[in-house]
């Protein structure tokens, strides 16, 4: 991924590092909290703050050979967290969700779009209930994966995956989507 | 088998995610085979992830950003507060400040590339006028400069300090007036130093505590103390705080506490206060000591002999114990008998104060007078001891003295301050046949491990030059005042010897700061992201090597904006501050701007806590008649 610069001169290793992982991983973290923190334009933020930490603090990751994928996951994982607590945005994010509810009686018709409906569903979820589903079907990441982004236990995801899903379950189970 | 079911529903995730083992797998197989309610569970949890997966590949994201864009990161701009009403009055007060936010954005950030990418600070450059922000990120916690830093680039390509207030172009708001002049000065007060050029500032952790008896003395005489006389960290640091004990395994422990400037509403008070491991008194028994006092010329003239066991005494009571007794006799011949052994500690440091030059030494009648002292208030099964302060070698009449009171089982030991070979060995032989210690007085540090050890404790050295170092974030503090701690700066090579600090030691020092008040401060906030510390006022490095080890420890405290508590000042920082402005209005200080003494009684009486040892009562009342000798 190093291109030479214009001017023809060596160009910074930091920038082309960053630009590598911008390449590889942007578009994983972006999918990523875009799901978790249910806001497209907050999605970027994190992300684009996650990449400034990374530049900051590339000659650690470097030196201590940390892995690149788990430590932005990681990255963005604390700073999707931090978005939600600043500024008291919890109490508003349970604010648009109660407003985002989806109404059972209404998505009873056949018509709509049952991919919608499912990513409505699951926005109704905890946003750390919604993480690890998405951490674990999109991102495709085994238990001890997302353990260390949460910095939790395995045991500690197992339960939350079991019960991100059994909440999931049953409520599309109400709506009739699934049988 | 209904639990059966129970359990392996819980796994039912667990084996759809593949996360189950071999066996686990296979018996979970079985169940479900047999199990209908169970398998249809599965199902539907499968049914319902699958449908998930389907939908999250499906949804929307966002835009990718560019490397550029990454660099150039705007404020994020509030989003959902807009949609609830009750925040729509704020919000126009946000537009506001949000276009003040685009405007600053909207300036061009490039940035400016590392030459050595290990030591060299993110450089921003901000606009086409040359302004540099050089934003070090929080470093290891024991290197200076925490905070950031800002500069300005001149047209040579030179990166000048500035103060934020210039960079971001505003006029800086009218402060009091500031002198820098003689910051290196004895005895000249510190000045305010702007934050901005002298972000450290720099202590010893030893520190005296005459100045308090000085003040006392004379108006005890009625007289205003001279104010060259004055030292207010020796003030500050003659009465006991309620630090926190260091933690098990630490050597010290450091308390910060920010408050309001009584004697002046623009600025702010920041309280440091370190306190060392405790001495270990838990066993010991009740003491009753009787000190010998040699107060002839050759003591009282040398700083290391008289001056020094008084200093030493001093910090004594501190440790005494209600059950412990002191008395004091001195060498002088018309009157020897300075103080009958008392628990009452205001009488032994009156005692203390009032020590004068005697008369030629004749050391028998003290000796025997100090015997029969002893016997008259001794402590059944308590440690009473004579205790002889001299540096002059014992006379004939002296060691008929001990032989006539060896029965009475007193022992005698002898604080040595003498330099004479000839007289030492005559002053160890003595203190064997007294049945006492002999022990070498040459420092502060001997006198006070001697008090300590023949009260029962246990003294160690806790540490070796010990300094303190403080940063402020220039975000917050403009500019900075320590209040008294003349002659303790240490200058830029280091060469201050800051001693050796023993255990239960505590240091109190007080900062008077000018706050930064920012304009624009949340757009720098939301332009530099992480890279700056937002939530620091200040942090407290405290550098200190263990005995006869070369390694620098460090110990590390800082104090978060949000803790500034200007409503309910602790105890500790209203009794400072109280103690800090009665200094400052006996000083006569250029900076006592609105101090008056009944902001230091006010401050003072509230401040009295327990008041175990009756100290701050005393103060109090040395207040009251500061105040009336001024009138």
């Amino acid at each position: 991924m190093i291109k030479p610069t214009p001017d023809g001169k060596d160009p910074d290793p930091k920038i082309s590092a960053l630009e590598d992982a911008m390449v590889r991983y942007q578009k994983v973290l972006l999918r990523y909290t875009a799901r978790v923190l249910h806001n497209q334009d907050a999605a970027q933020d994190v992300v684009q703050l996650t990449f400034i930490r990374f530049h900051a603090n590339l000659e650690k990751i470097m030196k201590n050979k940390i892995q690149i994928k788990g430590w932005l996951f990681r990255t963005a994982h604390n700073a999707a967290v931090d978005f939600i607590r600043k500024e008291s945005r919890l109490r508003l994010l349970h604010f648009r969700q109660a407003e985002q509810r989806p109404d059972v009686h209404e998505m009873k018709s056949e018509e709509i779009d049952r991919e919608a409906v499912v990513l409505q569903h699951l926005n109704v979820l905890k946003p750390k209930e919604r993480e690890v589903l998405v951490l674990r079907l999109q991102e495709k990441m085994s238990y001890r994966e997302i353990a260390k982004i949460l910095d939790r236990s395995e045991g500690y995801v197992g339960t939350l995956i079991h019960t991100a899903t059994k909440k999931l379950t049953q409520s599309l189970q109400e709506a009739g989507v699934i049988a | 088998m209904k639990t059966n079911c129970t359990l392996y529903r819980q796994k039912i995730t667990a084996y759809l995610n593949q996360e189950l083992n071999k066996t686990e797998t296979v018996a979970f197989n079985t169940h479900v085979e047999q199990c209908e309610t169970c398998r249809k569970k599965v199902e539907s949890q499968r049914e319902a992830l699958a449908l998930l997966d389907q939908a999250l590949k499906a949804a929307p994201t966002p835009r990718a950003s560019t490397v550029e864009e990454i660099f150039a990161k705007k404020a994020p701009p509030p989003r959902a507060i807009w949609k609830n009403p009750q925040l729509q009055a704020a919000a126009a007060t946000l537009v506001i400040l949000l276009s003040l936010g685009f405007w600053l954005a909207t300036q061009k950030i490039e940035r400016h590339t590392a030459h050595r990418p290990t030591q060299t600070p993110t450089t921003i450059r901000y606009g086409n006028e040359g302004f540099v922000l050089s934003l070090r990120p929080t470093q290891k916690e024991n290197q200076p400069n925490r905070y950031a830093t800002f500069c300005k680039i001149s047209p040579t390509g030179q990166q000048i300090k500035v103060e934020l207030h210039d960079l971001l172009n505003r006029t800086p708001t009218k402060q009091p007036s500031i002198d820098h002049a003689g910051e290196y000065q004895a005895l000249v007060e510190n000045g305010f130093k702007p934050v901005c050029g002298h972000p450290l500032s720099t202590f010893a952790m030893n520190v005296d505590t005459a100045s308090y008896s000085t003040i006392r003395h004379c108006l005890s005489e009625n007289r205003r103390p001279d104010p060259r006389t004055i030292r207010i960290e020796e003030l500050v640091n003659s009465f006991n705080y309620d630090y926190p004990k260091p933690k098990k395994n630490a050597l010290f422990s450091i308390a910060l506490e920010a408050s309001n400037c009584p004697w002046n509403p623009a600025h702010q008070l920041v309280l440091i206060g370190i306190k060392s491991k405790d001495v270990n008194f838990s066993k010991a028994p009740p003491n009753n000591l009787l000190f010998v006092i040699d107060c002839s010329k050759s003591m009282k003239n040398n700083p290391d002999r008289l001056p020094l066991l008084k200093r030493a005494l001093r910090r004594m009571l501190k440790d005494m114990r209600p059950t412990d007794q002191l008395g004091i006799v001195t060498f002088s011949s018309p009157t020897p008998l300075v103080l009958e052994p008392t628990a009452n500690k205001q009488k032994i440091i009156q005692a203390i104060d009032s020590l004068q030059e005697g008369s030629s030494p004749n050391h028998t009648p003290p000796l025997n007078l100090a015997y029969t002292l002893l016997k008259k208030t001794r402590i059944q099964n308590g440690n009473n001891r004579i205790i002889l302060a001299t540096d002059k070698a014992p006379t004939t009449p002296f060691l008929t003295t001990i032989k006539m009171h060896r029965k009475e089982h007193i022992p005698l030991s002898v604080l040595d301050f003498s330099t004479t070979k000839n007289t030492i060995s005559k002053l160890e032989r003595f203190a064997h046949q007294a049945k006492g210690k002999h022990i070498r007085i040459s420092h502060l540090l001997d006198a006070r491990k001697a008090l300590v050890s023949e009260m029962g404790g246990q003294f160690f050295t806790v540490a070796e030059k010990a300094t303190i170092q403080v940063e402020f974030n220039p975000l917050y503090v403009k500019e900075y005042r320590l209040i008294g701690y003349e002659n303790q700066h240490i200058l830029t090579d280091g060469s201050l010897d800051a001693g050796t600090i023993g255990a239960g030691h505590t240091v109190t020092a007080l900062y008077e700061l000018i706050p930064a008040n920012l304009p624009y401060l949340s757009n720098i906030k939301s332009s530099f992201g992480d890279l700056v510390t937002f939530d620091e006022l200040m942090s407290v490095n405290l550098q200190y090597k263990r005995p006869k080890s070369n390694k620098t420890h460090h110990l590390v405290q800082s104090i978060k904006v949000r803790n500034i508590n200007p409503t309910t000042p602790s105890n500790n920082i209203r009794f400072t501050r109280a103690v800090a402005e009665f200094g400052l209005l006996m000083k006569n200080s250029k900076y006592k701007a609105a101090a008056n003494f009944e902001h230091v009684l006010t401050d003072a009486k509230k401040a009295r806590g327990k008041d175990l040892n009756g100290w701050r009562n005393d103060f109090i009342q040395l207040v009251k008649k500061a105040q009336a000798v001024e009138k």
